[in-house]
């Protein structure tokens, strides 16, 4: 099992008030598995995807990725599990934009402390799969929306990860666009990677795995 | 680890604007209360100089309480009054203390005899003898200054005259008897003899004549008596009388400043001997200079804080605008210490370089008021003290690295859980 989310309890104080936004969710996701969560906003899908990247810390529940438990306490190991195992895509892509593609890219490896010559035969290979070779000593701010997102796709798999994060991956592309982005991570399922996506898109829904959804912090087959 | 510095390398060129927005605060904030401390220093250095050095000098006359008297004749002086070795000691441990110029009296009879062009004259005189350091500066040549250092070894022995005997000489007996007037030019380098032991009324046994020179004259001591080498003095005290006891008539005390007067003279009171001082007006004076050094203080720590909050401000405001960077690296696996240790080496660095450029502007700027600025009779400081230049520099990387916390924590502990 890639991710194992189990019980998890976010808390949210807004305005005062203690407002449970995840309450018990529990998730299971394999690899070369692709899986959808929607719901309405604000019903706590990204909170979701951050409290299982680390990035948020539960109040309740644990989350194991590739069978290592996430330690929320330890900074330093829930930034190394961030970086190796997981891969995360934004809507807004959050590319720097001074930055060539290719370092936006290496990013996540510099931050590894890993970037040898096999990383650079990779990186090219993706930008290459990704159709974005040409552009790669270009800066990412005269890029399209669609090259952005291919970008930030490179960048989620640097580090070669099992789970991929994505998080509202086609909210800011025109249609055809995002389709064209929609078939490259659904084609990740081919390289037995695990693919958690928070998006409300009915064209992946359809070719996903499995569609969840999120009503009153609980986690919920989708209608 | 590579890689890692290569990130923090790019991070400190990262947004050139805000980054020398940050350098140039430092520089004007340190290259200012710098400039301030050096003009500030100047101006308390020409206080202190001016009035409260020269007037009254930094010099403590130390002299034993007058024993009593009976109509003409003074009472045996008790010996607790007296200032020996002892005493000498504890002054020298007092704080604020530069230097003991302990003064004797030649306990014996002595006689000079000058021959000068045919004209012999001879006389009963009085001696002191004080340490070399004390008239080192009136001895007109470096011979006469060997022979003060070893006045047992060799002769002629060397003697400075007060500069009283020589105008009390002048004007009370050359002109109303007719004689030559002398002065110091002339005067210095003749030869005369010295009898130890030996008065118009008392010749004791083994008096001694001895060749000695004049080697120059002093306002040091004021006095009507001759000059000799304290070591000369001390060992002929001894040498007639066995029951000497290495008692000195008085001391002069060289103190640090004038706060080391005030303290030194009340010290020395306090052991049961009379003071010369002139600390009265040193204390106006000392009110002055502490005064306006108050004055200086407080507007270089005005000037201080609103460098600080300066600097505060343009490193606070350059971590704020990085910030959505910082965010992006936390989320793609940064950890809090390595960001935090990249954005402090950052700030520290654009602080330094900061700190180096302000100072080596001070250098010039203080060069050239040192040069164009005058006061009269004061000679203006252009130098920056190392210690200075450490603060300067270590506050100049200190403050952009502190200020730079908030962003950070605000980042660490608030906006991130919210975002991605």
């Amino acid at each position: 099992m890639i991710l194992e989310v189990r019980n998890i309890v976010k808390i949210y104080r807004i305005a005062g008030l203690k407002t449970r936004i995840l309450n018990g969710i529990d998730l299971a996701l394999d690899g070369g598995r692709v899986v959808c969560i929607t719901g309405a906003s604000g019903c706590g899908k990204t909170t979701l995807l951050n409290v299982i990247s680390g990035i948020a810390s539960p109040e309740n529940g644990s989350v194991y990725i590739n069978n290592k438990r996430m330690f929320y306490a330890f900074d330093l190991l829930a930034s190394r599990m961030r970086n190796r195992e997981i891969g995360f895509i934004f809507q807004t892509f959050r590319l720097l934009p001074d930055e060539t593609v290719l370092s936006n890219v290496l990013l996540p490896a510099r931050i590894r402390g890993l970037v040898t010559r096999q990383t650079r035969e990779y990186v090219d290979e993706l930008l290459s799969r990704l159709k974005i070779y040409k552009f790669r000593h270009m800066k990412s701010a005269v890029l399209s929306g669609g090259q952005k997102q291919r970008v930030a796709i490179a960048r989620a798999l640097v580090n070669r990860p099992n789970l991929i994060l994505a998080d509202e991956p086609t909210a800011n592309l025109d249609r055809k666009t995002a389709e064209g982005i929609l078939d490259l991570i659904l084609d990740l399922r081919r390289e037995g990677k695990a693919v958690l996506a928070v998006t409300h898109d009915g064209y992946l829904h359809e070719r996903s795995d499995r569609v969840y959804s999120i009503e009153n912090g609980k986690l919920g087959a989708a209608s | 680890m590579i890689q890692r510095l290569k990130l923090i390398i790019k991070e400190i060129f990262r947004g050139a604007f805000v980054s020398l927005a940050v350098v140039l605060a430092v520089v004007l904030s340190v290259f200012a209360v710098g400039l301030y401390r050096i003009i500030g220093g100047n101006l308390e250095q020409y206080i202190r100089t001016r009035f409260a050095s020269s007037i009254p000098p930094d010099i403590i006359k130390v002299s034993a309480r007058p024993p009593r008297s009976l109509f003409l004749f003074e009472l045996k002086e008790p010996e607790k009054t007296g200032i020996d070795d002892a005493a000498l000691g504890k002054m020298r441990r007092m704080g604020g203390v530069v230097e003991i110029y302990p003064v004797a009296a030649l306990g014996i009879p002595l006689e000079a005899k000058v021959t000068w062009l045919g004209f012999s004259y001879q006389s009963d005189v009085l001696a002191f003898g004080v340490p070399y350091d004390l008239v080192s500066r009136d001895i007109v040549k470096d011979r006469y200054r060997q022979l003060w250092k070893n006045p047992l070894k060799e002769t002629p022995i060397p003697v400075v005259v007060p500069r009283n005997i020589l105008r009390s000489y002048n004007d009370g007996m050359a002109a109303p008897n007719g004689l030559p007037r002398i002065s110091e030019k002339g005067a210095a380098g003749l030869g005369f003899s010295l009898v130890l032991g030996k008065s118009s009324l008392k010749s004791l046994r083994g008096f001694t004549q001895s060749d000695a020179v004049i080697a120059g004259f002093t306002d040091q001591v004021d006095s009507l008596s001759l000059i000799l080498p304290l070591k000369l003095v001390l060992f002929y005290n001894k040498k007639y009388d066995r029951g000497f006891r290495g008692q000195y008539q008085y001391v002069y005390v060289r103190v640090r400043d004038h706060p080391s007067l005030i303290r030194v003279s009340s010290l020395t009171r306090k052991m049961g001997f009379a003071v010369e001082a002139g600390s009265t007006v040193s204390r106006q004076i000392l009110r002055l200079a502490q005064t306006v050094s108050l004055i200086v203080k407080s507007l270089e720590a005005i000037i201080t804080v609103i460098a600080v909050i300066a600097v505060s401000f343009a490193a606070a405001i350059a971590t704020f605008s990085r910030i959505e960077y910082y965010r992006t690296l936390r989320v793609i696996g940064c950890s809090r210490l390595f960001l935090t240790g990249m954005v402090f080496i950052k700030y520290a660095v654009l602080g330094f370089a900061g700190a180096l450029v302000a100072t080596e502007l001070l250098h010039y700027a203080a060069r050239q008021f040192a040069e164009n600025f005058h006061l009269t009779g004061v000679i203006l400081s252009g130098s920056i003290t190392p210690e200075a230049y450490r603060s300067a520099v270590l506050f100049g990387s200190l403050i952009p690295v502190l200020s730079s916390l908030p962003a950070l924590l605000r980042l660490y502990f608030k906006d991130l859980s919210r975002d991605s």
